[in-house]
């Protein structure tokens, strides 16, 4: 058994017997594509490095892994009772995790009970779990090189994590070693957890079972924290509750935002007053020949103001097919009144409509008009996985129009070949809406967030706990 | 029961059990091995430190609920501590007790001279075949003898070392001590404080 409070012995250099410290290696990593600095122990006499493989870098850097040795729940000494039997907190051990650089410490508190066993409380991550031995009915750690045999069930010894002592504390029933490795095996079996810890001079193993801190601060009468953990459990399932407030209404934005998807009124008429003023007019841009086409509907009534409307365009492949070509267009939705007050009496004269685009086009937003613009394509060629045909042949936006009114919509029709005026269709809807749904999704979620993560991480405690 | 007398100082012995090999006079330590109907003496040793245990020499009682009486013991050190293997009459066959550090264990089954490889190349983790039993050991450690005291089922004079396994087999705890002379196996399982009833 342990002597009590272990001192750390300062180590010598295994090859010259000179001091060793604290120092740190930077190499550049391929993967993160970036310089990582690593903490080192390193010789002051002859330069020899000591990393976390070795005892001597836990006997170095063992009180950057043990400052927070006083903020746990168990305490040495401690006496307290489970299911009727009597427990005395013996000793500690503190275990660092070999491949962390960073603080990955847990807490393995040995204790004796009344009926003559020795019991494993363990602090890890805020969580508490008890381990008794184990006397498995089978197990062979040998006879596979990839895997344990454990009562017919396979545990992958890739699954091993070492931890590596740092802190030694009370009485124990054996003798360990700051830096001193374990390897370990964590897993479940039929619901059980076990634990598998091997060591150069023993195995050990242990099954587990989760406790709750409120259960050991309540059999091992730990008063000075009730107060605070009280108020944290209640605290987290406050956040716990308006969480759930909070994600029901996250979900039924969205369900609303959903619907409103589906849920749009086409307005009427739009493509009851057409007049296609120029078809097929040949031009000629960048040494390019196209043609355009110019068509004005309208006036139609949009009977309601400051709300959000979808227009939608498509070929009518009815009309004329798009056949490995390409069409473009742009378009203005304008209001009767300010056509009127630009055009006068020329509204038909798809010379003025043009310049009235060119100009509005030209001005700084607001342009207190829509004007929107895209192609429509149909493709095919071949790549290194053969023959490929794609089109794109319909396109919709949304926009919130300002004032309800009579509004004119005048489009430009550009294409590769001559087509009909008549084969692009327009359709303008009233849209329910749900951006806003979204936005209020979003900040739901958000919220519900936050207050799920509150729920598990507000605590008052000097230490971590994971109690919900 | 049947008495006969030290060989040493003449003071009188209670034998308890027919598969006793030694006895340690309480009077004056001497250890007398039963040879040919009577005692040779082996040594005269120290007694025991009086360290706490659940039993002394004649305790009584239950172990899971079966009558026992503690014959004696043999005490071992090893670094940092000792245990103590306690011979006992379990209803009427010979069993061994060890408590370690406040920890129990029963062993009811005993392998004698069993063929097991060599000591210094077994590692805890490793597999070892005792007779035809497949065992896993956990643990390899060495301690000395401490001594004895009682009615004892084997004999290893005090001073000398002692090699022991700790292992696992068909969810049996399995001891094995190596000593210069043979290689025993026991085969038991642990047990807790309230399985054990001492009489007043």
């Amino acid at each position: 058994m342990g002597t009590g409070k272990e001192e750390l012995v300062s180590l010598k250099c295994s090859s010259c017997g000179g001091g060793l410290v604290k120092s740190s290696r930077t190499y550049y990593d391929k993967e993160e594509e970036e310089d990582v600095t690593v903490p080192l122990a390193k010789c002051v006499q002859c330069g020899k490095d000591y990393d976390q493989h070795t005892s001597e870098f836990y006997h170095v850097f063992a009180d950057d892994l043990t400052y927070d040795k006083d903020s746990t729940l168990f305490k040495l000494g401690l006496k307290g009772s489970i299911n009727n039997v009597e427990y005395e907190i013996i000793g500690r051990l503190r275990y660092q995790e070999e491949e962390e650089y960073e603080k990955c410490t847990w807490d393995e508190w040995v204790a004796i009970s009344a009926d003559g066993v020795f019991h494993y409380f363990v602090e890890e991550d805020g969580e508490i779990w008890s381990y008794e031995e184990y006397i498995p009915e089978a197990i062979d750690m040998e006879s596979d090189s990839s895997a344990i045999l454990f009562e017919g069930k396979r545990i992958s010894k890739s699954s091993a994590y070492t931890g590596r002592i740092v802190l030694i504390e009370g009485e124990l029933p054996w003798k360990p070693e700051i830096g001193e490795p374990s390897t370990c095996y964590d897993f479940k079996k039929d619901g059980i957890h076990f634990t598998i810890e091997q060591s150069e001079d023993e195995v050990s193993i242990t099954k587990g079972e989760k406790l709750n801190h409120g259960q050991i601060l309540s059999a091992f009468s730990i008063d000075t924290y009730k107060e605070k953990y009280d108020s944290t459990i209640k605290k987290r399932t406050s956040y716990g509750k308006k969480s759930l407030v909070y994600a029901a209404g996250a979900c039924f934005s969205l369900m609303a935002a959903f619907f409103s998807c589906f849920s749009t009124t086409e307005i009427k008429g739009v493509m009851g007053q057409k007049k296609v003023l120029t078809t097929n007019v040949p031009f000629e841009e960048n040494g390019t020949k196209a043609y355009q086409s110019q068509v004005l509907w309208g006036p139609f009534d949009i009977p309601e103001g400051n709300k959000l409307y979808d227009v939608s365009f498509a070929v009518d492949e009815k009309v004329q097919k798009l056949n490995l070509e390409w069409q473009s267009f742009r378009f203005m939705l304008i209001s009767e009144k300010r056509l009127l007050d630009l055009a006068g009496d020329k509204v038909n004269d798809p010379v003025v409509l043009n310049d009235i685009f060119e100009e509005i086009d030209a001005m700084p937003e607001p342009l207190e008009s829509y004007i929107i613009t895209a192609d429509f394509w149909d493709e095919e060629g071949r790549d290194s996985d053969g023959y490929w045909h794609e089109s794109d042949k319909s396109y919709g936006s949304d926009f919130v129009l300002d004032e309800a009114g009579k509004y004119y919509a005048y489009m430009e029709i550009f294409s590769e070949n001559p087509r009909s005026p008549d084969s692009v269709t327009i359709a303008i809807s009233r849209v329910r809406g749900y951006r806003y749904y979204i936005v209020v999704f979003a900040i739901f979620i958000i919220l519900y967030l936050i207050n799920k993560s509150k729920s598990k991480s507000y605590n008052e405690l000097p230490f971590e706990m994971a109690d919900k | 029961m049947s008495s006969m007398n030290c060989a040493s100082c003449g003071a009188s012995l209670e034998i308890k059990n027919r598969f006793s090999k030694v006895f340690v006079c309480e009077y004056c330590g001497t250890h007398l091995r039963v040879k040919d109907g009577g005692f040779d003496i082996t040594g005269k040793f120290p007694k025991l430190a009086d360290f706490p245990s659940i039993f002394t020499v004649g305790s009584a009682g239950t172990i899971l609920g079966k009558p026992f009486t503690a014959l004696g013991r043999m005490r071992y050190k090893y670094q940092g501590g000792h245990y103590d293997e306690w011979f006992i009459d379990l209803d009427g066959e010979k069993a061994w007790f060890t408590e370690d550090e406040g920890t129990f264990t029963l062993y009811t089954d005993l392998y004698e001279a069993v063929d097991i490889p060599d000591i210094n190349c077994i590692k805890p983790g490793q597999n070892i075949m005792v007779g035809d039993k497949k065992v896993m050991v956990k643990e390899k450690g060495m301690a000395v003898v401490d001594g004895g005291e009682g009615e004892l089922f084997f004999y290893v004079e005090p001073g000398s070392e002692v090699v022991y396994l700790d292992a696992v087999a068909e969810g049996k705890k399995v001891s094995v001590e190596y000593t210069e002379s043979e290689v025993e196996m026991f085969a038991g399982r642990p047990l807790l404080k309230r399985d054990i009833v001492v009489n007043s």
